[in-house]
């Protein structure tokens, strides 16, 4: 589904991603961990297309249409309200005008965001404009769904939903999370990579990793 | 077509659900009204020359104020990581903005109907350089929102883009005035002639509309937009 072979990006001659090479398939969810400045964001900017790709190979398989984006900071128009915002995400995804309706609801559907779609984002609960993110993200289907930091700044309720929500969408497709909190990756992951000075140190099937604290500190310490 | 279209119809509703649109609007409004009214029936003219040099003038302030949030605020809040890691090109974002400013840019000449009206009852205006007038303003609009989108694009700070943008325009229309062209060499004060939008702008709003002030503006448009999209494609955040 993605082959990821010696990917690099620097910055000022300072590499942030060092060829890293990796795949992912259908239905996995990945939970990409490191500390902050491991170069997790820089990696994810990457197989978003937001960096061009100057060293090394990004390949899709050719049955993904779209990529799914949810960057750290959640970035929305707040003074749209998320139909005008899903319209806009619509038609920049080249989501043909008479499936556009169907897209949408579909979406506002699986996110639970039926009360609150007329709304001005800027009246939402942090909750929600995650969920509209979210929404966002998934419009046109996407076959990859690239998460950063998704559930950051969330009250511990909404945290549990945003989980079980993501579960629920990594049933059509594989995921790629960005965390630097261990008991989430373990929650939410089938499998987890340590990123540590922009290199993979670790990529594992979560059952089979005994002690991720330990383990985590040990490839991760500076 | 569609992302350029979807774009400006963003653009378009910051404007329009925001109170930040409406007072933009309504100042301009007051302003252009009170300084034609100002002097209308002293001059005794069935001309719109005061109302639109006012609103020539105006614009250097005004159009920093509606650029400065087009790239600035987009790379502050990281909604541009978003855009752009959809298919849309940079250029696409940046035809998009431009378009969807300058239509809104326009609609402030839509509320210069009451005192274009005003002028058609009591007077008989040359209809000619009416239009001459209202085309050199969509040609100085544009080339001032394409060069507000371009310091825009220089930083993440709206207030930062609007300092640039304004010192630029504002620095164009001095130049040509006689006192600071009279300290410059002829063949410097020349160049400074043919490169200021306002002498430009003078030529074609007294009725002289020909290709080669429209190919002016089209040019200054052009590279300031090109001239965005290599800011953009380095992706400094």
């Amino acid at each position: 589904m993605l082959k990821v072979r010696n990917l690099s990006k620097s910055f000022s001659g300072n590499r942030v991603v060092d060829k890293v090479s990796f795949d992912i398939d259908k239905h996995q969810i990945v939970g990409l961990l490191g500390p902050n400045g491991a170069g997790k964001t820089t990696l994810m900017r990457l197989l978003t297309g937001f960096y061009p790709t100057k060293k090394g190979s990004i390949l899709w398989s050719s049955n993904i249409k779209h990529i799914g984006y949810l960057p750290e900071s959640n970035p929305l128009y707040s003074f749209l309200t998320p139909l005008q915002y899903f319209k806009f995400i619509c038609s920049l995804k080249s989501i043909p005008t008479d499936l556009q309706s169907f897209e949408i609801n579909q979406v506002i559907n699986s996110c639970k965001l039926t009360t609150v779609y007329s709304q001005s984002i800027g009246t939402l609960s942090k909750g929600y404009k995650q969920r509209v993110g979210l929404a966002a993200a998934l419009l046109g289907n996407p076959g990859f769904l690239i998460l950063d930091e998704p559930t950051s700044g969330l009250d511990p309720k909404q945290i549990i939903d945003f989980r079980n929500l993501i579960k629920d969408q990594s049933k059509n497709r594989a995921v790629i999370i960005s965390t630097h909190i261990l008991s989430e990756a373990r929650a939410v992951c089938d499998r987890i990579m340590i990123i540590s000075r922009g290199q993979i140190v670790l990529d594992k099937s979560t059952s089979s990793i005994k002690n991720l604290e330990k383990k985590f500190l040990t490839l991760t310490n500076e | 077509m569609n992302k350029i279209k979807a774009i400006a119809i963003k653009e378009l509703l910051f404007f329009s659900n925001s109170p930040f649109g409406y007072l933009y609007l309504l100042i301009v409004l007051t302003i252009s009204h009170w300084l034609f009214l100002s002097d209308f029936f002293v001059n005794n003219l069935s001309s719109y020359d005061s109302l639109f040099n006012n609103l020539y003038y105006l614009s250097i302030f005004f159009i920093p104020v509606i650029t400065m949030n087009s790239l600035a605020d987009e790379k502050k809040q990281a909604n541009w990581e978003v855009i752009l890691s959809l298919p849309v090109s940079d250029l696409e974002l940046l035809i998009g903005k431009f378009l969807g400013i300058l239509i809104y840019s326009l609609t402030s000449l839509l509320l210069l109907a009451p005192a274009i009206v005003t002028v058609f009852i009591l007077g008989t205006p040359d209809i000619g350089i009416f239009f001459s007038q209202l085309i050199a303003t969509i040609l100085l609009f544009s080339a001032y929102i394409s060069a507000g989108i371009f310091f825009s694009s220089l930083t993440s700070q709206p207030l930062l883009s609007f300092v640039y943008t304004f010192s630029l325009l504002l620095l164009n229309n001095l130049i040509v005035s006689q006192s600071v062209l009279s300290r410059f060499p002829p063949a410097l004060a020349q160049l400074f002639h043919f490169l200021s939008l306002s002498s430009r702008v003078s030529i074609v709003s007294s009725g002289l509309v020909d290709l080669t002030n429209i190919f002016f503006f089209f040019s200054w448009v052009s590279i300031f937009l090109i001239a965005s999209s290599l800011i953009l494609k380095k992706r400094q955040i």
